[in-house]
């Protein structure tokens, strides 16, 4: 696990200074083009900070050497510490991929049993439809969809994480309160293709299972339908959308990206696509390796969850 | 037959699976005792509606398949007794009867068992549904049955997971789960099909060391002539979702009548003869489950049939002789002397 | 009709499977699934292996097809003008030396491709190696669909119209394609109905006799292996217990294991109550065999040197081999 983060920082690192030149270059050449002033002393601290004098190896060292240290760097664009600039975001995008996430399995488990004990029946064509259409609509038109309906019949504006009057200010229960409010509907946008597309993969591993010997004699044994359904065939169907969690949170992080921008949601994906776009590198690279850390973390969460609901694993 | 009253009375039963490419009438209309502390054996190729009859009994009959007519009266005692057909298949009542009165083990030990829980946890599972014991009583009542199936170190066995068990102690598990009820009547349906010669010899030697000591009736269903003719006392044969002969094992292997008996038992490659001898086939395959049989099932395949009359007409199960039932029209007529 | 030419000979076969373990895949040990295994098997002749699940009898037939590479040992094809050493054979000539070998497999659902009409699975092989295209390919066809009793108008149809015994049949033709030199049947029958059985079991030797073809045959049916074979080998943890001519197998079997497994093997013989001798135990671990002779810790008559020394298979009669310590004393009951 330490290895993968060790190389995702470095391809990271990497990737971000592909494009010829630095911010402060750009940002020289911008300033210069306009007959600004230019701050000489700081670019010139700046540039030695960071090393942008130095070989590249020697710029990811210090960059990570000063991460080690609480350090993640200084954003050009925003001229204020990375860390001060993403903090919160970070927070905020957790909440809405572990709502999502939860959301999701939430939605998708019930569903999907329902659909397949009653496979042919009027509810699980119904269900089927819906969820191809969930899988066919981009979330942005989804989002766009669900503003429209907001503004059309309920007068209301739907962006945002917060009402006016909380944007801005601390913490507190109200803002938890009024965050919770305005949560659902990026939750909805982001969660509809995953729990349409595991409703279709809970319906499809249960209808294989159903007709299993090992459910056969459980029945046989006298078990009540719903007691039996749920210890034999869903455990075993389970497992597929257990180890389907690793690759879930970086698909919710990464499509949520279009999704805050339509609906303006202060998270990571637009400040990370500005950063990129302005090789803002120690934003867009903090970004990234949280981010990559986090995946590699659910990866590692689901794994062990796996280990713990299919003993098979532990065998091997 | 010292205590001949029936334990199960299948009469005239009809199941039918109604799939969309058409209907297949899996069993035609069977009429059949099952008698206290009797082995029966149930014999037929794929298809024939063996395992079929099985699940009607358990009421365990998959989807799409139902059954459409019939009785199959279960006696608990000579005047107690309860239509198993009339119950809700969900209900409480099969239920109860499910596992405790009467068990069913299945062809593939590994697939019978769940990969997810323990031995231990899936037997003690129709202690506790079953009988009023606790957690701990289940756990020894567990134990104790392992052993009588004849698995060594019970108490290390019944935290294992079935997947890191053989497979013929697996099947001995399953059994177990079957046993630990003390039922009524045990099905066994291909119980040693997926199993090697070596361990299927010691656990058909264990099915008839538990039949004494449980003192129940077994319902044996193979493809297998040779298990048959070595676990029972009484042979069905099946053929299409019909009972063609019905006699005593050693009748049916020394004198068979129908013809369908016959060739079955001649086409069996046997030990000892000689392989420049060649093996006597039935001519032909089974005919397609869809299609609409109206005279006699095996017709098409009989060397003794006659267009005039087997074509269009249903032989029924006659009675030739006491314990002898045969469904054919020329079971006298042409009998091949078969005893070597 | 038989003639003397051995057509394959297999000497001191070996096949180890590493176990491998913890994060670095470091060898633990070997499963040794084949293990100096020799036999040969003249042309025209049927050579069964037979013995219970895992003992190898598979993996010597792939071994043979060089679906997978022998860890030692020899495997050296006797064609009329040349001599192939299999297990030496570069890839790039595998393949045109495949087509002298051909497989009928165990089970005639999944062996055949759903979306392939019969004519397209049974001319599969001609037109790979460009033996034959268009209407000669065709004609083939039906000369090999005849030759396994399959109507030949029914060319065109695709397997799912074709009841279990019909598809085997197919299975056959498609091994006959390319007049192979033998014919490796692992399981051939065993996936098939008993009246089934028979018909294929005699189109496997009326095709024989017809087409002077040698069979390699694994089975774990006794009674199938008696009637289909010249000679039997019998298999147990990797190792032949036992080779020798089939009634000699069945009649005057030396080995205590081929004992066992012919008392296992349930009989049609009502009435008669015969005397039973029940293995006790379970297979030896392939990964981990008892020392001195692998079967001695299941063998009723294992006397204190089987435990220690191990046997060599050795030459008792003239053309009947057995691994057993006690070979020479044993009176063995056979069928």
């Amino acid at each position: 696990m330490i290895p993968t983060l060790i190389m995702i920082s470095m391809i990271a690192f990497v990737i971000i200074q592909l494009p010829p030149g630095d911010y402060l270059t750009t940002k020289i050449a911008q300033l210069q083009a306009q007959d600004e002033l230019i701050n000489e002393d700081l670019i010139e601290a700046l540039r030695e900070q960071y090393g942008l004098d130095k070989p590249i190896y020697v710029q990811y060292g210090k960059w990570i050497w000063n991460i080690l240290h609480g350090d993640f760097g200084f954003s050009w664009e925003w001229q204020k510490p990375v860390k001060d600039v993403i903090g919160e975001r970070i927070l905020l995008t957790a909440i809405i991929s572990f709502t999502a996430t939860f959301f999701i399995y939430v939605i998708s488990i019930p569903v999907g049993i329902f659909s397949a004990t009653h496979k042919y029946s009027v509810g699980d064509y119904i269900i089927t439809l819906i969820a191809f259409i969930g899988l066919a609509l981009p979330n942005f038109l989804l989002a766009l969809l669900l503003l429209f309906a907001g503004y059309v019949f309920f007068d209301t504006s739907l962006t945002g994480l917060f009402s006016a009057e909380f944007a801005n200010v601390s913490w507190s229960g109200a803002k938890v309160l009024d965050l919770l409010k305005h949560l659902w509907l990026p939750v909805v946008v982001i969660g509809t293709t995953s729990t349409a597309g595991r409703i279709r993969i809970m319906r499809g591993n249960l209808l294989d299972e159903l007709n299993k010997p090992y459910v056969v004699t459980a029945r046989a044994k006298g078990l009540s339908e719903t007691k039996l359904l749920l210890k034999y065939p869903v455990r075993m169907a389970l497992n597929p959308l257990i180890s389907g969690l690793s690759v879930l949170l970086p698909h919710l992080v990464s499509g949520a990206t279009i999704t805050s921008v339509v609906l303006s949601l202060p998270t990571t994906g637009p400040m990370l696509l500005g950063a990129l776009r302005s090789q803002d590198v120690y934003l867009g690279g903090a970004f990234i390796l949280l981010l990559s850390t986090l995946t590699v973390i659910s990866t590692l969460l689901s794994d062990i969850l796996l280990a713990w609901a299919d003993p098979r694993i532990q065998y091997e | 037959m010292e205590n001949a009253s029936a334990l199960i009375e299948v009469k005239n039963l009809k199941v039918n699976f109604f799939l969309d490419e058409g209907t297949v009438e899996a069993v035609r209309g069977i009429n059949l005792n099952i008698y206290r502390n009797q082995t029966l054996g149930i014999v037929g190729e794929s298809g024939c509606g063996k395992s079929v009859l099985a699940q009607a009994i358990l009421r365990i009959i998959p989807y799409p398949g139902k059954i459409v007519e019939g009785e199959i009266l279960y006696y608990r005692s000579d005047d107690d007794f309860v239509d198993l057909v009339k119950l809700n298949n969900r209900g409480k009542e099969i239920r109860n009867i499910r596992g405790s009165e009467i068990s069913i083990i299945f062809q593939e030990p590994m697939t019978a068992l769940s990969p997810l829980y323990t031995i231990g946890n899936q037997i003690m599972e129709a202690i506790i549904l079953h009988q009023k014991v606790n957690k701990k009583e289940a756990r020894e009542l567990a134990i104790d049955i392992l052993s009588k199936v004849g698995i060594p170190r019970p108490d290390l066995c019944i935290d294992q997971y079935p997947f890191v068990l053989s497979g013929g102690l697996c099947q001995r598990a399953v059994i177990a789960m079957a046993l630990s009820c003390s039922p009524n009547l045990l099905i066994a349906d291909e119980p040693t099909t997926a199993l090697d010669v070596t361990i299927q010899a010691q656990i058909l030697k264990l099915f008839q060391d538990l039949q004494k000591e449980f003192n129940m009736s077994v319902i044996f269903i193979t493809h297998d002539l040779a298990v048959i003719s070595e676990m029972t006392n009484e042979v069905v044969v099946m053929y299409l979702g019909l009972i063609v002969e019905q006699a005593p094992a050693i009748e049916i292997f020394s004198s068979p009548l129908h013809p369908y008996t016959q060739g079955l038992l001649r086409s069996v490659p046997k030990l000892g003869i000689e392989s420049s001898e060649r093996l006597q086939s039935i001519k032909g395959t089974v005919p397609d489950p869809f299609e609409k049989i109206k005279g006699c099932p095996f017709f098409p395949r009989c060397p003794l049939g006659d267009s005039g009359i087997c074509k269009d007409n249903n032989p029924v199960l006659n009675t030739v002789s006491p314990d002898h039932k045969v469904a054919c029209f020329f079971w006298d007529k042409k009998k091949i002397n078969y005893a070597k | 009709m038989q003639n003397d030419r051995t057509l394959l000979q297999v000497k001191n076969l070996k096949k180890y499977f590493p176990i491998k373990k913890g994060v670095f895949r470091k060898v633990h040990g070997y499963v040794k699934a084949v293990d100096d295994v020799s036999f040969s098997i003249k042309k025209g002749e049927t050579l069964s292996l037979v013995g219970e699940s895992g003992c190898g009898k598979t993996t010597i037939g792939r071994l043979i097809l060089r679906a997978i590479k022998a860890t030692s040992g020899e495997i050296i094809f006797h064609l009329s003008d040349k001599e192939v050493k299999i297990n030496k054979l570069h890839e790039s000539e595998l393949k045109a030396f495949r087509k002298y070998m051909q497989l009928i497999f165990q089970d005639p659902y999944s062996s055949l491709n759903p979306r392939m009409t019969v004519l397209e699975i049974i001319g599969e092989p001609l037109l790979v190696n460009r033996v034959a295209s268009g209407k000669v390919l065709e004609d083939r066809v039906v000369e090999l669909m005849e030759l396994v009793g399959l109507n030949s108008k029914y060319l065109r149809r695709y397997p799912h119209a074709f009841s279990g015994g019909q598809r085997q049949r197919i299975g056959v033709a498609r091994a006959l394609a390319l007049n192979p030199e033998l014919v490796i049947a692992d399981e051939p029958v065993s996936a098939l109905d008993v009246s089934i059985q028979a018909q294929i079991l005699n189109l496997l030797k009326d095709i024989q006799q017809k087409q002077n073809l040698t069979y390699f045959f694994i089975s774990h049916d006794l009674s199938v292996v008696e009637y289909i074979s010249d000679t039997v080998a019998v298999m147990y943890v990797g190792q032949i217990v036992e080779i020798a001519k089939t009634k000699n197998i069945f009649n005057h079997l030396k080995h205590p294991y081929t004992e066992a497994l012919l008392s296992a093997v349930p009989r049609i013989d009502p009435g008669e109550k015969r005397e039973r001798y029940f293995l006790s135990g379970e297979v030896a671990d392939p990964a981990n065999p008892p020392d001195g002779c692998y079967f001695h810790p299941r063998c009723r008559y294992a006397e204190s040197i089987c435990k220690t020394k191990p046997v060599p298979l050795t030459e008792v009669v003239t053309g009947h081999f057995v691994r057993c310590h006690l070979a020479e004393e044993l009176d063995l009951k056979g069928i």
